[in-house]
């Protein structure tokens, strides 16, 4: 029988072999003073010449433990690139390591989860394309719940170079499992991967403690819609009418051609549409003048820049004229009813977008002909010039009516009610959907109003990252408890 | 555009332990003062109401003396509740509520029922007046801290109606968000201004856990068990003169003094418009100060002060700083719901110029019109997610997801704070930081995370108080009066 070598440690300067006769070999041929210099190959290759042809046999290495090695230094390599810290156990009883978290602010956060990792080389029990399984030690599983601390077990499979975690404290807390002592994986949900970590993170955060705030960011979507430019004159002109109202008349007894994209003040009427034809021409009553729209949407005149927002604001609502209405009561713009009260769809800019239905008529429970009463698609809409950028800032709202054209009695009941139910994502979906709507598109029939163009929603970067499946518990989701008349009326998107 | 998320400031509890969460801070630290000698210990309390009620409050406050289990949560968001600690001298609050058969005063249930038959006006005054009567002949005895009165159910309050430009969905949350007072609360505190102890109105559903209906409605929203005992006592320690918990503060910085300008209307004449000032330091003390009339401008339609009205303002301000605290602040900031005109800007210049203090921040907070964010998923931005919009423009979410919680703890989709700095050297960073903390300093609701900071919140409540005060009366200088 041949005797085992005993390795002495793998990489310290006096590297020396002894048989189990206690006879001393070096097979470098004895140490340098740069520790692993070969001072002597044909020792070296005498003492690594293959031991079933020699008489001393050296220890060997078992392709699991060399597969737990490559699947040790894939979790501290993944660790280390996400940024946290990898802590393996000197003296390892079912724990190879820990894995502690670096908050953003690149400081230690004492929150540590300890870890099991198992690698292969030939792949998992049971493993599909979808799942996979482990079959743990029962004393394993008995040291795990005795911990009292979170632990997970990371399978690396190292064909592939990917990995799959479970946190086996609490899922051997169920008796059967530990009974059969499977723990088996999902390897969609399960993914060792970057998004792993803050989930990881939580496990090991105690009650009472805050998470940390691990590195991420993402985008942030305002209720800002950019303005790209505006018609690159306004047309200026002295006028007889004293009020809208009497422009109004004047423009009817001209042959009902109207135009609301004005402004009236001291005696002058101010308009981003041409003042020398059109309906807009009857109201005035000397030269008309331009002056370029930069002088006025540059002014830090706040009369002017009153001035400005007023012509913004009518100039929108004669651009949509007569699709959006304006509720001067509530101050907000709702789409009109279509005239034979008929839901009104628009469909989306974004892909996957089925369309959103701006106005729709709900019918009476008993009479399935006779509208009950009318959603409509309402929104505030705000100029704003923040910095040296003009946007039109949008906030979402509804109004109710009983026909498509007299306000419900219920219409402050009803929104208060869909405003309770609505989450952030109804609210930023609604939000888009006007962007959408009021960026307009060219149509064959009808171009674009240029006189305001509207480009992209506000994004911003946010320097931390919410990540909702660890927030948001998985649990299966509520049925609606929505009942009675208002069936249907609170359809929020997913 | 980048849009950076502050921390969740601390707060400082018992032997300058901190944490972020009131709760979870005094449930294992204990109060701020708890050390101190001069922190409350022993509170006695006296009741007023029916004798079923002032009965039913004193077995729940006895029961709130052992630990409530907190309401059952989700897994992954157990911060969210936090089981109620008990009230007594062995638990962390380390004090105790005491209980006196003198101080007692039972409102005869046959004065009541007259309350129910005569219309609202004159039976809020006749309640208040049982009610004041009473409260006055406990509270000058000198034996109690703080009077508890129990709300007579018959009373059909009036609620305090809100600016009419504020939309339904928008009023209804600012309901939720402020504890609704109505005439009855308001007009008893305004005539218990000027008694040794405040008082602590209590609604029958907080004892009973029995929510109010009406037709078969419910009427408010109520809490859980743990959080009503919670918001209780908190607000119970610190009316009996004790400081639940603290700001942080570094040693560095510059002692600040916190000070709200808001105005009422005042409820005789519809055209005065008085201005208030709150007025705190870190520690959260607040006295509250009352200023000159206000003149609605013509040009934004809000109230603002004349130059020398604003420099008194300031200057009481200080002054009673200075008593409460002994020393003149190196800060000032002034946090104001309406912006700040030419005339007001010199006059608290002016003032702090008087008494010699360098550092001043006028900010401008408004409520409304801050454009919002959205996430792309169910939650909101988080708290404290901040942007700089322009030069003079910050916008900040007080309210939002919680990291602490795992969940956004709100009902409506947040809507953020925007600051606008009136002064040019004001760093919006501190300004922002300040506000957030600033939040989290209200004791009538142990909660971390508030959409106003203090210095907004009590104006609404201090207003609505002593718009019922004569201008020339003495009021109470305490904030613990009018919360």
């Amino acid at each position: 029988m041949r005797a085992p070598v005993v390795v002495g440690g793998p990489s310290y300067p006096e590297l020396t072999c002894t048989t189990r006769e206690g006879r001393r070999i070096t097979p470098w041929g004895g140490t340098t003073e740069r520790g692993l210099g070969l001072a002597d190959p044909a020792g070296l290759r005498r003492a690594l010449r293959c031991p079933s042809r020699s008489t001393d046999r050296m220890p060997q290495r078992s392709v699991q433990q060399r597969a737990g090695f490559r699947g040790e230094a894939f979790v501290d390599k993944a660790v280390s690139d996400a940024g946290h810290v990898w802590n393996d156990t000197k003296r390892d009883f079912a724990i190879d390591g820990q894995i502690e978290f670096v908050d953003a602010d690149r400081e230690v956060t004492g929150v540590a989860v300890l870890a099991q990792v198992k690698g292969t080389e030939v792949g998992f029990r049971g493993e599909t394309a979808a799942e996979f399984k482990f079959t743990c030690k029962a004393d394993h599983i008995a040291y795990w719940l005795r911990l009292g601390r979170p632990v997970v077990l990371i399978c690396v499979d190292l064909r592939v170079q990917q990995a799959w975690w479970k946190r086996v404290d609490t899922w051997f807390a169920d008796p059967e499992r530990r009974a059969r002592r499977v723990v088996q994986f999902d390897k969609a949900a399960d993914r060792f991967d970057l998004d792993a970590f803050s989930r990881l993170s939580a496990l090991g955060v105690p009650a009472g403690e805050p998470l940390p705030r691990l590195e991420g960011s993402e985008q942030l979507v305002s209720n800002l819609l950019m303005i790209e430019g505006f018609a690159p004159l306004i047309y200026e002109a002295s006028t007889p009418c004293r009020d809208r109202g009497d422009a109004w008349e004047r423009m009817r007894s001209n042959g009902n051609q109207f135009e609301s994209g004005f402004v009236l003040a001291a005696g002058r009427i101010s308009s981003l549409c041409r003042l020398d034809e059109g309906p807009l021409a009857v109201l005035c009553d000397g030269p008309v003048t331009s002056i370029p729209t930069q002088e006025w949407s540059t002014t830090e005149d706040p009369d002017l820049q009153r001035r400005f927002v007023s012509l913004l604001n009518f100039t929108l609502r004669s651009a949509h004229h007569p699709e959006l209405v304006w509720h001067s009561t509530k101050k907000v713009v709702y789409m009109q009813a279509p005239p034979d009260r008929s839901s009104r769809k628009i469909k989306g800019r974004y892909r996957g977008s089925r369309g959103r239905a701006f106005f729709t008529p709900y019918f009476g429970k008993d009479d399935q002909t006779k509208i009950s009463f009318c959603r409509h698609y309402a929104a505030g809409l705000y100029f704003r010039r923040w910095g040296e950028q003009w946007f039109l800032e949008i906030n979402p709202t509804y109004h109710f009516t009983i026909d498509g054209r007299r306000d419900s009695l219920y219409d402050a009941e009803y929104v208060q009610k869909i405003k309770r139910l609505e989450r952030n994502n109804a609210v930023y979906q609604l939000v888009r959907a006007w962007a959408d709507y009021l960026q307009g598109d060219d149509t064959l029939f009808r171009s674009r109003d240029e006189r305001i163009r509207f480009g992209q929603l506000l994004q911003l970067d946010c320097d931390a990252a919410i990540d909702e499946s660890v927030w948001i518990p998985q649990e299966p989701a509520p049925k609606p408890s929505v009942n009675g008349l208002a069936e249907g009326l609170w359809e929020l998107p997913q | 555009m980048k849009a950076p998320v502050l921390h969740e400031p601390e707060l400082e509890f018992r032997a300058g332990n901190r944490h972020i969460d009131p709760r979870y801070g005094i449930s294992v630290y204990g109060p701020a003062d708890a050390d101190s000698p001069t922190g409350p210990h022993r509170i006695p309390i006296a009741l007023v109401g029916p004798a079923h009620a002032v009965d039913g409050i004193r077995k729940w406050l006895q029961r709130c003396q052992n630990h409530i289990e907190a309401k059952d949560t989700k897994p992954g968001q157990e911060n969210l509740h936090q089981p109620f600690p008990g009230f007594s001298t062995d638990s962390p609050f380390g004090a105790e509520l005491v209980f006196d058969d003198a101080l007692v005063r039972e409102i005869p249930e046959r004065h009541l029922r007259r309350l129910a038959r005569a219309d609202t006006a004159s039976a809020t005054k006749d309640a208040v007046d049982l009610y004041a009567d009473a409260a006055r002949s406990l509270a000058e005895s000198g034996r109690c801290r703080v009077i508890i009165c129990a709300r007579p159910e018959e009373l059909q309050d009036r609620e305090e109606q809100p600016p009419p430009e504020e939309s339904a969905a928008e009023r209804i949350e600012d309901q939720d968000e402020r504890d609704t007072g109505g005439d009855f609360h308001d007009l008893l505190k305004a005539t218990a201004l000027t008694l040794p102890a405040p008082l602590q109105l209590m609604r029958k559903e907080t004892w009973t856990g029995t929510p109010a209906r009406t037709n078969g409605k419910t009427l408010r929203p109520l809490q859980d068990e743990a959080t009503r005992a919670w918001n209780l006592h908190t607000a119970l320690y610190y009316k009996a003169g004790g400081t639940p918990w603290r700001m942080q503060r570094h040693s560095s910085d510059l002692a600040t003094c916190y000070v709200g300008v808001s105005f009422y209307r005042s409820a005789r004449g519809n055209e005065l418009h008085t201005a208030v000032a709150q007025v705190f330091n870190e520690r959260g003390d607040g006295v509250v100060v009352r200023g000159g009339t206000a003149q609605i401008s013509k040009t934004d339609r809000q109230p603002h002060l004349k130059l020398s009205d604003a420099r008194q303002l300031l200057l009481d301000a200080l002054t009673e700083y200075r008593t409460t605290h002994g020393h003149q602040p190196a800060r000032i900031v002034v946090h104001k719901t309406s912006n700040f005109t030419t005339g007001e800007i010199d006059g608290f210049h002016e003032a702090a110029d008087l008494r010699d203090i360098d550092h001043v921040d006028l900010l401008w907070i408004q409520r409304r019109g801050a454009p919002h964010l959205y996430r792309t998923g169910q939650l909101p931005p988080l708290r404290g997610t901040s942007v700089q919009l322009d030069a003079r423009s910050l916008l900040l979410y007080t309210r939002g997801s919680v990291p602490y919680f795992r969940t956004y703890p709100g009902l409506y989709v947040p809507q953020p704070l925007l600051i606008r700095p009136v002064t040019h050297g004001t760093d919006l960073l501190t300004a922002s930081t300040d506000i957030l903390a600033l939040t989290k300093m209200n004791w009538n609701n142990a909660q971390l995370d508030e959409r106003d900071p203090l210095t907004l919140r009590t104006a609404y409540r201090v207003g609505s108080i002593l718009k019922h005060v004569p201008p020339n009366a003495r009021i109470a200088t305490r904030y613990a009066y009018y919360m």
